[in-house]
């Protein structure tokens, strides 16, 4: 039996070596995040209205990023973050017109209505696999802005809501402030769940899935569990993300908050960034948001022309994204470094 | 119910890209927009009819159809990761309806021939004449690509390819020249489609869409690669929906589509037609 051990050795130390390179990746990670979070928050405060409105704009986009990524590390590819993303909105909108509640308060119900439609929408539907899981997440977003629609006792239907609601805030400040720093705390969380999910033993159970589904079924991975749950937590965070955007936009509509955009920038942002990594969808929605707003002005609608462009040209020439090519320049640079030692030895 | 001529054109392409590549091409209503296009700028420039202009979007959308598999399926194809071959056609569908919106805006636009308003009323049932003859015009098309899918030699290599890429390749098939031959047919079926699209209904840049998402539903509910299932699946789609705007209201009636995807894949993965063991 002694000998049996000794002879998964090997196996052990290649892992622990994987273990220990990730976690030293992961902290890397967490030090350039806070950081990079303290620059956010400079910004914000430093910055004029107009540039404030990119930033929250900037904001959102990464924390829908990051959530998307979130179910597609567990092997599946949503297209119905615009589902979650609208009922946070109308939740925000409806619990302050109808309830008086404060954007804090309305929080709490956009999450837990977000975890309720995702186990709803994940009970059916996260057994499909691939394109399946694709189509029937993006039946259910529009779906779901029809529904809005049809209710249009409780919501107003077609004409919209209007929430004409400053934020709480402790100290004296814009609303538009408020709501950056409202966006930027929910990113905060987005990230270190993030973090913690890739960290804890889920990070198996999704690597184990992400690799081989049957392999993973067989050493006892519940694949359903596993998805659910990453399915749960994204939604949660979208619906919450969902309620701060209708504080401040001020005016939603079912065609506005359930746009198919919603879920596709959200994946463009990720593919862009590199999939499957820590830092990826940020930097991806980090360098595209901007860039999307300046075409908006040049372009108009037309502006997303040139994000399925970015998509398509990413996929065929960088499959990794910024990340991927990070890491293949690092490689090659470590290569010749290593090559040069031999050399000079 | 007379719309299930334009579903069966669509949704029979993506079931014939689905057969061969198993990749579900989310640009395939675009495809079927950039058809309407072409039918309505040829009867707004030349006034020609949709009808017989069918033939020339037929042949644009196909060759539409052999770049777009020669620059961006076959790439992915390649790389095996089923993530990337939905992104793909997902870009694609980005690309074609924006190019489109910044090309011909986003006015809704329709071609209108003589018959355009013409309609005649049978047991209380009333019938518009376009979407008659739409459905008229679909009927031998489809019996065509049936009829060509059993017969010629591409069509045989088309079956053989759904059934085992690797043992038609084993017997000599060129599997990239049949995946080539699947796409464009089925860019060709959807460019036909847009055609009876452009007199029977208002065309923009967002029109593929809905009707992706229909084709999917007839997909799902026919069972996938399966055309019979798709012709099946079309008819009960149809006839939901005239059911469903003639009882509750027309915006019920358009998200039906998207309620049988779910209650489908929820009850029965495999399709009504298809095997119940896919999963």
């Amino acid at each position: 039996m002694a000998a049996a051990a000794k002879h998964s050795d090997p196996v052990t130390k290649i892992s622990q070596a994987w273990m220990q390179n990730r976690s030293r990746k992961s902290n890397l990670f967490l030090a350039i995040w806070g950081i990079a979070s303290v620059a956010i928050l400079v910004y914000g405060l430093t910055a004029n209205p107009y540039y404030i409105r990119i930033g929250i704009s900037t904001l959102l986009a990464m924390i829908l990023a990051v959530t998307w990524d979130m179910v597609s590390y567990s092997g599946q590819l949503s297209l119905g973050h615009a589902a979650f993303f609208g009922t946070g909105a109308y939740v925000g909108a409806l619990s302050f017109t109808k309830l008086n509640w404060n954007l804090l308060l309305s929080l709490i119900p956009a999450a837990i209505i977000g975890i309720v439609l995702a186990l709803i929408i994940g009970r059916i539907s996260i057994r499909l696999q691939g394109a399946y899981f694709a189509i029937a997440t993006f039946a259910f977003a529009e779906a779901m802005r029809v529904l809005v629609l049809l209710a249009s006792g409780l919501t107003n239907g077609p004409l919209g809501v209007t929430v004409l609601d400053a934020p709480p805030f402790p100290v004296q400040a814009s609303p538009q402030l408020a709501i950056f720093v409202y966006f930027l705390l929910l990113l905060e969380a987005v990230v270190l769940v993030n973090v913690w999910l890739r960290k804890s033993r889920w990070n198996f159970a999704f690597r184990a899935i992400g690799e081989s589904e049957v392999a993973a079924a067989t050493s006892g991975v519940s694949i359903r569990n596993t998805r659910l749950i990453s399915f749960c937590i994204s939604a949660m965070f979208v619906a919450m993300a969902g309620a701060i955007y209708s504080h401040y936009i001020t005016y939603i509509d079912p065609t506005s908050v359930y746009s198919v955009q919603t879920s596709v920038v959200a994946i463009i942002y990720a593919v862009f960034g590199g999939v499957n990594t820590l830092a990826g969808p940020l930097v991806g929605a980090a360098m595209l948001s901007p860039i999307g707003e300046a075409l908006r002005v040049a372009l108009g609608p037309a502006s997303l022309l040139v994000y399925g462009a970015a998509l398509l040209l990413t996929i065929i020439f960088i499959p990794g994204g910024i990340m991927g090519l990070l890491d293949m320049v690092t490689a090659r640079l470590s290569k010749r470094a290593g090559s040069k030692q031999l050399g000079e030895r | 119910m007379l719309a299930s001529g334009t579903y069966m054109l669509v949704a029979s392409g993506l079931t014939l890209i689905f057969g061969a590549m198993k990749i579900i091409n989310f640009a395939h209503g675009e495809l079927v927009m950039v058809g309407a296009y072409v039918s309505y700028w040829l009867f707004a420039i030349f006034h020609l009819d949709p009808l017989l202009s069918l033939p020339v979007s037929f042949v644009v959308v196909g060759l539409l159809g052999a770049i777009i598999q020669q620059t961006a399926i076959w790439p992915v194809l390649r790389s095996k990761s089923h993530l990337n071959q939905i992104l793909a056609t997902f870009a694609l569908s980005l690309v074609l309806q924006n190019a489109a919106l910044l090309l011909w805006t986003a006015d809704t636009r329709k071609a209108t021939p003589p018959y355009t308003t013409a309609g005649f009323q049978v047991a209380g049932l009333s019938f518009g004449v376009p979407q008659l003859l739409s459905f008229a015009v679909a009927i031998p098309l489809m019996l065509g690509l049936f009829i060509w899918l059993r017969r010629s030699t591409s069509g045989k290599m088309i079956r053989a390819v759904s059934q085992d890429p690797l043992g038609s390749e084993l017997v000599g098939i060129s599997v990239n020249r049949v995946y080539l031959i699947a796409f464009v047919l089925a860019a060709a079926l959807a460019g036909a489609a847009g055609s009876l699209i452009s007199f029977t209904q208002y065309v923009s840049p967002t029109v593929g869409l809905p009707l992706s998402l229909k084709a999917y539903a007839i997909v799902i509910l026919g069972g996938q690669g399966s055309i019979v299932g798709a012709v099946i699946g079309s008819m009960i789609l149809g006839v939901v929906e005239s059911l469903t705007s003639l009882y509750l209201s027309s915006t019920a009636a358009s998200a039906i589509a998207f309620v049988i995807v779910i209650a489908v894949l929820a009850i029965r993965p495999g399709g009504l037609y298809g095997s119940s063991s896919q999963t």
